[in-house]
């Protein structure tokens, strides 16, 4: 099964789970998954008032495991 | 004077024209970066790109930098969205601030992502005026609007690559 960031954003929205992000190559297998992925844990403001996401990297902090979403991806 | 001593004054004791011999306008330096990852949020709130941070580091204060931006394939997924975009610059060390010559929150650029708009690549330009000999970085923002979908910055294996010329004034 080839898995892609499409399949990874459709899992993720059937798992309701929201406020991520992503970067780094295209999600082929878990590995690669938890090395791009991050949860948004909170916000902070910029001098200018940007508001910018903090965010982790810590699969402990997603909500979810790598087994959930590739279920969700099988069924794609 | 003869030609091959002026030749030899302009060009001091190397072979190399030094910087300082070179006429306004002259490309000091060049940094470029190609980036072809996967780079998508779901997040109302800004996420900062640093992995595609380009850094400059000026020659001389008086220089102008040159920044540009292109390629790329922005895009969307699951909904559609809108991709707000920043660019965003630390000047020797100093805090992140909106490169936006409007200044506040305002984005560099907002674009609709759903049905046939998608696909997009980018080309932004931004002349800076960083009066530092230390470290100019230069760092993308993006969100979507609502968090309904998630919106692509970037897409594998469309390259997008940042360059930045050190021009002299």
């Amino acid at each position: 099964m080839s898995y892609t960031s499409e399949k990874v954003i459709k899992a993720l929205k059937v798992l309701d789970i929201k406020n991520y992000s992503y970067c780094g190559d295209a999600p082929k297998d878990e590995a690669t998954f938890l090395k791009g992925f991050s949860i948004h844990t909170g916000t902070e403001t910029l001098e200018d008032g940007l508001v910018v996401a903090k965010t982790s990297n810590n699969p402990d902090d997603f909500g979810f495991t790598w087994a959930e979403i590739k279920t969700e991806m099988d069924k794609l | 004077m003869s030609n091959a001593r002026n030749l030899a004054t302009l060009l001091g004791t190397s072979s190399t024209v030094p910087s300082a011999k070179m006429p306004t306008g002259s490309v000091i330096q060049t940094v470029s970066v190609s980036i072809y990852s996967d780079a998508y949020t779901s997040a109302t709130s800004a996420t900062a790109l640093s992995a595609f941070d380009l850094t400059i580091t000026p020659s001389a204060t008086s220089s102008k930098i040159f920044y540009n931006v292109t390629g790329g394939h922005q895009s969307y997924a699951s909904a559609s969205e809108h991709l707000k975009i920043w660019f965003y610059t630390s000047i020797n060390g100093g805090s992140f601030g909106n490169a936006n010559p409007a200044g506040g929150t305002n984005t560099w650029q907002y674009s609709h992502m759903g049905g046939d708009a998608w696909g997009h690549s980018m080309s932004h330009s931004i002349l800076l005026s960083p009066n530092t000999t230390g470290a100019v970085i230069v760092r993308p923002y993006y969100s979507t609007h609502d968090g309904s979908g998630a919106v692509f910055f970037s897409s594998n294996p469309n390259v997008w690559t940042a360059t930045a010329l050190e021009i002299k004034v």
